[in-house]
């Protein structure tokens, strides 16, 4: 049931929560923070992906008198999410192959390293929270689908403009020449 | 930044769940599941592309007194501009969330969950979109064009000139908010 409330039509919602080894707390931080962005980003590499997120947490915010308990985390724990399209296991899969991800992941406790691929999809799933409550507001639409409609949208307005005017005939013959395969 | 790319911002929190309202929390997100109205409810702006809760009971060599409730929300940003519109319109939903956590402001009004939340965001790291630049309405009404858009190159086969360049004008009618 839990590994359901991931899932929101074809997208499926991935945190993993691991702990870092003392002492390479600034390290990590800085690993995290040196990674290309954008379509530079390793995480560009991976065609499923419509979010990621990689950073550090090291303390649990104290909500003021009214929390009765403080807790203090005895270590820093490094928060990878992503949302992505279809099989976790896949994406798990290509991103231990395509991501590079020895570089934020080798920082944490017990990390095997990405050479082995079932070590590597394990000690991931045994650091996955399930989530409680997944939602989207497009959550059948998958990466290569947003892409492209975001492309033939801009291409539709091109044509538009371009073909305002045109007699039937030349309408039709242009139409099919830009968008008939 | 480390939360923000394009337009997107990714907003984080980790709060702490008062242990009486764990139970109620569950059964909550159960029922949301199940239950379209909720989901509709927090979707209802469009301007989430994504969102996310989960319970955490524990964290690996750690011994915590609470539970805690992770919320990952990846939208059109900055966050500031959408709360008021939150504060107010689904105050109740965010109220049922987080509103038995220890100093939770429940809204409305706006300005002390603003505050809140400033407080809880955990920022820095790195962030990725495939589509950044793209908003959620945009993403929406591409999907859209390009669903209506199939039967149209369809036609263009089939139809005579007049009659295509007659379906060709529906079709631009029937898309146009989303160009």
């Amino acid at each position: 049931m839990a590994e359901r409330a991931n899932r929101i039509g074809g997208a499926y919602s991935l945190t993993v929560i691991a702990p870092i080894v003392a002492g390479r707390e600034q390290a990590a931080r800085d690993a995290i923070d040196a990674l290309p962005v954008g379509q530079d980003s390793p995480l560009a590499r991976l065609d499923g992906l419509h979010f990621s997120r990689i950073h550090v947490v090291s303390e649990l915010v104290f909500q003021g008198p009214q929390q009765r308990w403080r807790d203090r985390l005895q270590a820093s724990h490094l928060v990878f999410t992503s949302t992505i399209d279809g099989d976790p296991d896949r994406y798990l899969e290509a991103l231990r192959s395509r991501a590079e991800p020895d570089t934020w992941w080798r920082f944490c406790v017990g990390y095997p390293g990405s050479a082995d691929s079932e070590a590597f999809r394990r000690f991931v799933r045994e650091h996955q929270i399930d989530s409680s409550l997944f939602a989207s507001a497009h959550a059948k639409a998958t990466v290569p689908g947003v892409l492209a409609s975001l492309t033939l949208r801009e291409r539709i307005i091109d044509f538009a403009i371009a073909a305002r005017g045109l007699e039937p005939a030349e309408l039709q013959r242009r139409f099919r020449d830009e968008f008939a395969e | 930044m480390g939360n923000r790319i394009g337009r997107m911002t990714g907003l984080t929190m980790l709060t702490p769940i008062r242990p009486r309202w764990l139970r109620f929390l569950r059964i909550g997100f159960f029922g949301a599941r199940y239950f379209p109205l909720a989901q509709r409810a927090i979707l209802q702006f469009d301007f989430i592309h994504y969102v996310r809760w989960a319970i955490v009971d524990g964290l690996p060599g750690e011994r915590l007194r609470y539970r805690y409730l992770f919320f990952e929300s990846n939208f059109d940003g900055p966050w500031q501009h959408y709360i008021d519109a939150f504060a107010y319109v689904v105050a109740k939903w965010i109220r049922l969330t987080w509103g038995r956590g220890p100093s939770f402001p429940g809204p409305p009004p706006a300005e002390p969950l603003k505050e809140w939340i400033a407080m809880n965001s955990l920022d820095g790291g790195h962030y990725y979109c495939a589509y950044p630049l793209a908003s959620t309405r945009m993403v929406k009404g591409a999907l859209e064009v390009r669903e209506r858009f199939e039967p149209l190159v369809a036609q263009s086969a089939t139809l005579e000139p007049a009659a295509f360049a007659a379906a060709y004008e529906r079709y631009l009618v029937q898309v146009q908010r989303h160009l």
